[in-house]
């Protein structure tokens, strides 16, 4: 058995991470991505970070299972082939800036008149209008704005910290691909296409907003709690871990853990609601007793208790990983020009309709030929225009 | 025309936060949710962070849209109604730990024996099986075996450090609202129902991977600095920006900005690829002179310049932010019960088939009565239910 999206083609205008990643999944689905590029250098994240074969390490896991066209957009004759992979597509996306693709005549409307039920997706870092929609974005920009950066500020020192990975772009595309989905499910049942808008902000604060925001939800005069998500890590005798209680039951097996049953009736402590308010004050005995353990002891203790807890693993740890490891997160494969490499398996295990990798992330235009062919262009006019410059 | 998933049904039996958040981003696309908790307190996490009205603030923004059923699933007589649910209802999804569903009779098989085409969601901390299958999962501590923590490590202390907000489930759940919507998409095409597997552990590190695992993508390839040094976070005369450079034309701009005319000179820094290892001398020099200037005056000049740069918004700042005002980003609703409460709309625009919020979160069994009634359930029935204590 096939994906869940056999049989849906998606044109994928976008670069970097907002739009790439979120067509991976799609990819990964079973659809028929097809990248298209400009002739030359293509995408931006071609280069970025650590690079192999003349492909960087990042782009070639979230463009894998699509297939590169190189197409000159401003030429008129690179317009018109855009326009017949439209008609072939059930999908397109992009992410330039604001107004760039009606400029260019590859926007909603260009593309309704080739395709009617065609779903569109424009993502954009702010939105399409307002005080920063032409601002360059790039994810720190966003983290900025829509707050992760500030909720992320270091407690006793007030400096902001970023979150060190491309948090918002990536959760621009986890939204992306549900709009997708929505749109197709819609089509499928409804009959219609649309246009559909995710602006990298809104994706984030929607993301960031039910626990990050809890004490700016209620307005008014709800009283405040310490806020979620400042976890404390302790230091064991040889380095850190996570030890977590949310149940009653769990503080309990906290105190058996650390043996200190003198706390386990503590009032300030014995109830959730409580606990909450407490929770710098349990914070500081916890931390005295955990110290007198190594990790793997004290991951033992409270495992043994039933109590969330694991060592902190390191980007070399996870590939070593038992639970990652049981689970066959990661795939190792031979990138033809980047050669040996790993790469997630996608992450949602269908029972009858599996997701799958099936090829690498491909060089600049490396299926032009291949992808133009198929909607019916002649080898004498690819050639054609190959000659002219259009595909690069 | 309403939402994407008018007239999709979820049965949603998860609790805290992995589960709740997607079933949300359904509900926001129009799915009709009926949240099914035990008699009683219900979800835990009706009682995290700021509480008002015996309902926390988290609680109420990831539970909007959803009606509420209360039912002791081991009272005798139950089961019989639960599958009188699952009849009416398109998507199962539950979180309980592994094996539990099954264990208590209402697992994928016992629902599709009454349901054919039903999409069974089954969402785990670590996977069904493997060494830490059994384990309590709570969000830190799959950031920690994920390498979230590991990945935001202090740089100079090599400290592990928390992403400080739900990250993993949120991520787990919003891989979980793609399961679930490819898996409708399916449905619809004709491939029928299917059991869908989600592990908050894989999803993490499958959203973590492509840019935070770039050095450990390329196998054998040496390591290079992690894409998080293009990171910036500086301190202005009266606050903090964030700021990056990428490209030739962004890091000319920043040197322009700056009135660094020597840095934008010299060869070493000439090009992206040669500029990664040099990140943090660049990001002194440049932060040397962010802070002799107002962050007004510093987001002027990048902007000016074309540099992507931001102020970063605290959690207060938020709300007044121009473009999320513009954007129209935040609802505020006056709620009899709850007061006013405001929260994100939903995030993806959908212009022909619109996501919408059409009412807060329910009270523990709020719809019994109502939800019951109309999948068939007369008044006799329910009264003589009832005095059985199904509905605690």
């Amino acid at each position: 058995m096939h994906g869940c999206l056999h049989g849906i083609r998606i044109v994928d205008m976008t670069a970097n991470v907002s739009g790439p990643f979120g067509t991976a999944m799609l990819g990964d689905m079973g659809a028929d991505v097809i990248k298209v590029e400009a002739p030359g250098n293509g995408d931006i994240s071609r280069r970025y970070g650590m690079m192999r074969g003349g492909m960087a390490a990042a782009f070639a896991v979230i463009n894998r299972n699509k297939r590169g066209v190189a197409l000159d957009l401003q030429s008129a004759e690179g317009k018109e082939a855009f326009l017949k992979l439209v008609a072939s597509a059930d999908v397109v996306t992009q992410n330039f800036r604001p107004g760039v693709v009606d400029r260019l005549g590859v926007g909603y409307e260009a593309c309704k008149a080739v395709k009617k039920d065609i779903i569109y997706i424009s993502i954009s870092g702010f939105g399409d209008s307002g005080p920063h929609a032409g601002d360059s974005v790039y994810d720190p920009v966003i983290q900025a704005v829509s707050g992760y950066m500030g909720v992320q500020t270091e407690p006793g020192t007030d400096k902001p910290m970023p979150v060190r990975t491309i948090v918002c772009d990536k959760i621009a595309s986890m939204s992306v691909t549900q709009g997708v989905l929505g749109a197709l499910f819609a089509r499928e049942r409804f009959g219609m296409g649309q246009h559909v808008k995710i602006a990298m902000l809104d994706a984030s604060l929607a993301f960031l907003w039910p626990d990050a925001m809890s004490n700016h939800t209620y307005m008014g005069d709800a009283p405040r709690m310490p806020e979620m998500g400042i976890y404390h890590l302790p230091a064991s005798k040889d380095g850190y871990f996570v030890g977590f209680v949310v149940t009653d039951e769990q503080f309990q097996g906290l105190c058996r853990a650390i043996e200190r049953p003198d706390i386990a009736n503590d009032p300030r402590f014995v109830e959730t609601v409580s606990r909450q308010k407490n929770q710098k004050a349990l914070n500081v005995i916890f931390a005295a007793e955990v110290a007198k353990y190594t990790t793997n002891e004290i991951v033992a203790r409270f495992q043994r208790e039933k109590v969330p807890a694991a060592k902190i693993n390191n980007r070399v740890d996870i590939l070593s990983d038992p639970q990652i490891l049981h689970n066959g997160m990661i795939i190792e494969t031979e990138h033809p020009d980047a050669g040996p490499m790993r790469t997630p398996r996608p992450p949602i295990i269908f029972g009858e309709t599996p997701s799958s990798i099936r090829r690498h992330a491909p060089q600049v235009g490396a299926h032009t030929e291949e992808v133009l062919a198929e909607v019916g262009y002649s080898a004498g006019d690819i050639a054609a225009m190959r000659k002219k410059g259009v595909l690069g | 025309m309403s939402g994407a998933l008018q007239g999709v049904r979820i049965l949603d039996l998860t609790i805290n936060v992995s589960g709740p958040f997607a079933t949300g981003i359904l509900g926001d696309m129009g799915a009709d949710v009926l949240k099914l908790e035990e008699p009683g307190p219900g979800d835990l996490a009706r009682r995290y962070g700021p509480m008002r009205d015996g309902m926390a603030a988290p609680f109420a923004v990831m539970n909007r849209n959803k009606r509420a059923i209360a039912l002791d699933l081991n009272a005798p007589g139950a089961k019989d109604l639960f599958f009188r649910l699952v009849k009416t209802v398109d998507v199962v999804i539950q979180n309980f730990r592994p094996g539990v569903m099954d264990r208590i009779g209402l697992g994928y098989e016992h629902c599709r024996a009454v349901k054919d085409d039903i999409i069974y969601v089954s969402l785990s901390g670590f996977g069904e099986t493997g060494p830490l299958s059994a384990d309590r999962v709570y969000d830190p501590v799959i950031q920690a075996v994920s390498g979230f923590m590991g990945v935001q490590a202090d740089p100079v202390t090599g400290m592990p450090q928390p992403v400080r907000h739900i990250v993993c489930d949120k991520t787990a759940a919003m891989t979980a609202t793609q399961g679930i919507l490819a898996a409708l998409f399916a449905r619809e095409r004709g491939n029928g129902g299917q059991h869908v597997k989600i592990t908050m552990l894989d999803a993490g590190l499958a959203y973590l991977w492509s840019d935070a695992m770039s050095n450990h993508t390329y196998v054998g390839a040496p390591h290079l600095p992690e894409i998080s040094t293009l990171l910036n976070v500086a301190k202005t005369l009266d606050g903090f920006i964030t700021f990056i450079f990428v490209s030739d034309s962004e890091f000319q701009g920043m040197c322009r900005a700056l009135n660094l005319p020597d840095l934008a000179k010299d060869p070493q820094y000439a090009g992206p690829v040669e500029r990664m290892p040099k990140m943090k001398e660049l990001s002194a020099f440049a932060s040397e002179v962010i802070a002799t200037l107002t962050t007004a005056d510093i987001v002027a000049r990048f902007a000016k310049e074309q540099v992507p740069c931001a102020r970063i918004n605290l959690r207060e700042d938020l709300v007044n932010d121009p473009q999320i005002v513009h954007n129209k980003l935040i609802m505020e609703i006056d709620d009899p019960k709850l007061g006013k409460v405001r929260f994100p709309r939903p995030a993806i625009e959908f212009s022909k088939t619109p996501s919408s919020v059409r009412s807060m979160a329910p009270k523990v069994g709020q719809h019994t009565d109502e939800i019951l009634r109309e999948i068939g359930v007369s008044a006799d029935e329910l009264a003589t239910l009832k005095s059985k204590g199904l509905f605690g």
